[in-house]
């Protein structure tokens, strides 16, 4: 049995059931299948796939990626085919795997959502609907919508009217008060809380004074935003009980432990697909050692560990 | 595609801060064809480093690359014995010679790589070649040798003149189209700096001369994934095709699958 397969590592809170706790983070795995060489889709206890809008986007002008500071700055900008080709395109050929599909829903207005959400809804192909109001790389709507908390109530509402299937809300690290956003959307029937999204940067090339991004501004992610992901973990922790989805700059078990013990019941990898596309059934296997060196017998056990001691 | 732990059968320094390194594995070596690129972890720089593969070997291959920054400069530190990190090979698109019958060559720098290994590949294949080699001076031409056995003809073009011809490529390329008019099976294959690429390119299609270009972008994961290496694509169906991903869809494509005004203004 692969570690991915370990009947400890199962999530099961809430909404969330997962068969591990290993996610990965929408627009760092395509669509699921393209690296299945060497990440196959069954390591993965769900994977996201890449952000889809209701028509066909672009996405915006190269460069989209830059490396600072140990992380990426990137602004891809959700170049998508669209709704009307995702299910028999993009979700039908992951569908013979044995993993969760989550998908993740963009909208420049709260119709798009909608309306997206309408369209899964009739073929139910997905096992998640990820409401992305957090993308810094879209001039409208994204993290606009994120940062306030009567936009995430209406979304959450509207798209709860549409659907049985569970849903989770990606989160931008850019808010005062997580708690107010999260309690916005828990009153309107959220399922899951899934966060960080990247942080807005620029990046300028000195020599020829112009930015590195053919967008000028991308969102920054990758190793060093993780203490801040995992503040942001505790803080979402304190305000909800419901499941958690913890993410932003995991490169390791050593990390998906860390996020655990501040609150997460499950944790996306993103970024560091790059740096090591295997790292999904790396992490499965760190967990199950871990769990048979400090005596955990399930991941619940693990989960808000830390942050337990400090606040029960 | 595989990840590997590979050894390092041996690195030369070939100096002006260029380096050949040939390492062990297998997989990759019996798969790789002309155009097929590596992604190398490079020490401690987070992104995975895209690298052509300049030749196979048994079973290893070798790079040939220019110290840049931090990621090939660590690379170029490495020693025989030790192991990298290699994921490979990568890239769809790839030279093709079909049926052309002459195919003319243009490098520019390290751009020979991915055309060095075309000629060794292609060596008995029944097309003539052509390899036109611009670099800055006499110290940065490599594989002379080498070069002049697997062509026909053989041009070395230098900024400075210190070898072969003085100029730039592109101009070297015109005026032996001026002496030797295109022909039906003709076929242009080219890879270096997009200055020159784009000279290049506009040469070929004014003279409609298919042309195969191996194009460089800024890669995330070199697999297809993360759409960050796009280059702007010809007569897209809808707004989500409008870029392509070089690293599954390239590197190697026809210059006429390119949004040539959005690819140039870019570079
Ligand atoms: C398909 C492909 C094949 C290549 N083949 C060769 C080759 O055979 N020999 C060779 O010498 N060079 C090759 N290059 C270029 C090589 O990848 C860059 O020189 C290298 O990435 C520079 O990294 P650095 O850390 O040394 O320099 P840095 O100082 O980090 O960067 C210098 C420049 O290199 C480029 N670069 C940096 N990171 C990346 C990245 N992740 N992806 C793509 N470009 C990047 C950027 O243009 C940057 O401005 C190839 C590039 C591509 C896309
Ligand atoms: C290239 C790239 C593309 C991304 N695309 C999306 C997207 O389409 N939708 C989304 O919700 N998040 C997207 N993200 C954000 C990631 O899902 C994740 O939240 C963020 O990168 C933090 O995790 P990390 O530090 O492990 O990468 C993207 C991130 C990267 C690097
Ligand atoms: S580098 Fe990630 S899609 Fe090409």
């Amino acid at each position: 049995m692969h570690f991915s397969d370990d009947p400890r590592l199962r999530v099961d809170k809430g909404k969330l059931r997962l068969k591990n706790p290993v996610i990965s983070a929408s627009g760092t795995f395509g669509y699921g299948i393209e690296m299945q060489d060497i990440a196959h889709p069954e390591y993965y206890g769900a994977i996201a796939l890449k952000g889809i809008t209701v028509k066909p986007r672009a996405g915006n002008p190269p460069p989209r990626i830059v490396e600072v500071s140990g992380g990426i700055i990137n602004s891809v900008g959700l170049q998508n085919d669209g709704i009307y080709r995702f299910v028999e395109e993009k979700v039908m050929p992951l569908k013979r795997y044995r993993t969760a599909i989550i998908a993740n829903i963009n909208g420049t207005t709260a119709d798009d959502y909608f309306f997206i959400t309408d369209k899964l809804n009739e073929n139910a192909s997905v096992d998640y609907i990820e409401i992305n109001v957090s993308c810094p790389n879209v001039k409208e709507g994204g993290v606009a919508f994120g940062k306030n908390p009567k936009a995430v109530a209406h979304i959450v509402k509207g798209v709860r009217a549409k659907t049985n299937i569970p849903l989770m809300l990606k989160l931008t690290p850019q808010v005062t008060d997580i708690g107010e956003i999260i309690r916005a959307a828990q009153d309107n029937g959220i399922d899951i809380i899934s966060l960080i999204n990247t942080y807005p940067a620029i990046a300028i090339d000195i020599n020829t004074r112009k930015p590195l991004l053919g967008n000028i501004r991308g969102g920054f992610s990758g190793p060093p935003v993780k203490p801040m992901a995992i503040n942001l973990v505790w803080e979402a922790r304190s305000a909800t009980d419901l499941p958690i989805i913890g993410m932003g700059g995991i490169s390791s078990w050593q990390d998906a432990v860390e996020f655990l013990l501040a609150g997460a019941d499950a944790i996306a990898v993103g970024t560091w697909h790059f740096v090591e596309p295997d790292i999904a059934a790396k992490i499965n296997e760190g967990l199950c050692n871990y769990m048979d060196k400090e005596q955990f017998s399930t991941l619940a056990e693990i989960s808000g560990y830390t942050w337990r001691q400090y606040n029960e | 595609m595989q990840q590997i732990t590979a050894s390092i059968a041996s690195v030369r320094e070939l100096g002006s801060a260029y380096f050949f390194i040939e390492a062990c594995c297998p997989h990759i070596a019996k798969h790789a064809r002309p155009g097929h690129f590596i992604n190398v972890r490079c020490g401690s720089v987070l992104l995975r480093r895209p690298l052509a593969i300049f030749s196979v070997d048994g079973s290893s291959i070798g790079i040939f690359f220019k110290a840049q920054g931090k990621g090939t400069s660590w690379l170029a530190q490495r020693r025989a014995g030790e192991e990298i990190d290699i994921l490979g090979p990568l890239g769809k698109g790839l030279f093709d010679e079909n049926n052309a019958k002459r195919v003319i060559l243009v490098a520019g720098g390290v751009g020979l790589a991915p055309l060095y290994f075309y000629l060794k590949y292609n060596f008995h294949s029944g097309a003539k070649k052509i390899l036109f080699y611009g670099a800055r001076n006499a110290n940065t031409i490599f594989f002379q040798n080498e070069l002049i056995d697997m062509t026909d003809e053989c041009f070395f073009v230098t900024e400075d003149g210190s070898l072969g011809e003085k100029g730039l490529v592109n101009e070297e390329l015109r005026r032996y189209f001026l002496t030797y008019s295109p022909q039906d099976g003709d076929l242009i294959m080219t890879c270096g700096p997009n200055a020159m690429i784009k000279e290049i390119i506009s040469f070929a299609e004014s003279e409609n001369i298919p042309c195969q270009v191996s194009l460089e972008s800024y890669m995330g994961c070199g697999c297809g994934v993360c759409l960050s290496c796009v280059i702007p694509a010809e007569n897209p169906e809808q707004a989500g095709e409008s870029y392509f991903r070089l690293c599954t869809e390239g590197p190697v494509v026809d210059s006429k699958k390119i949004d040539k005004q959005k690819f140039f203004n870019m570079v």
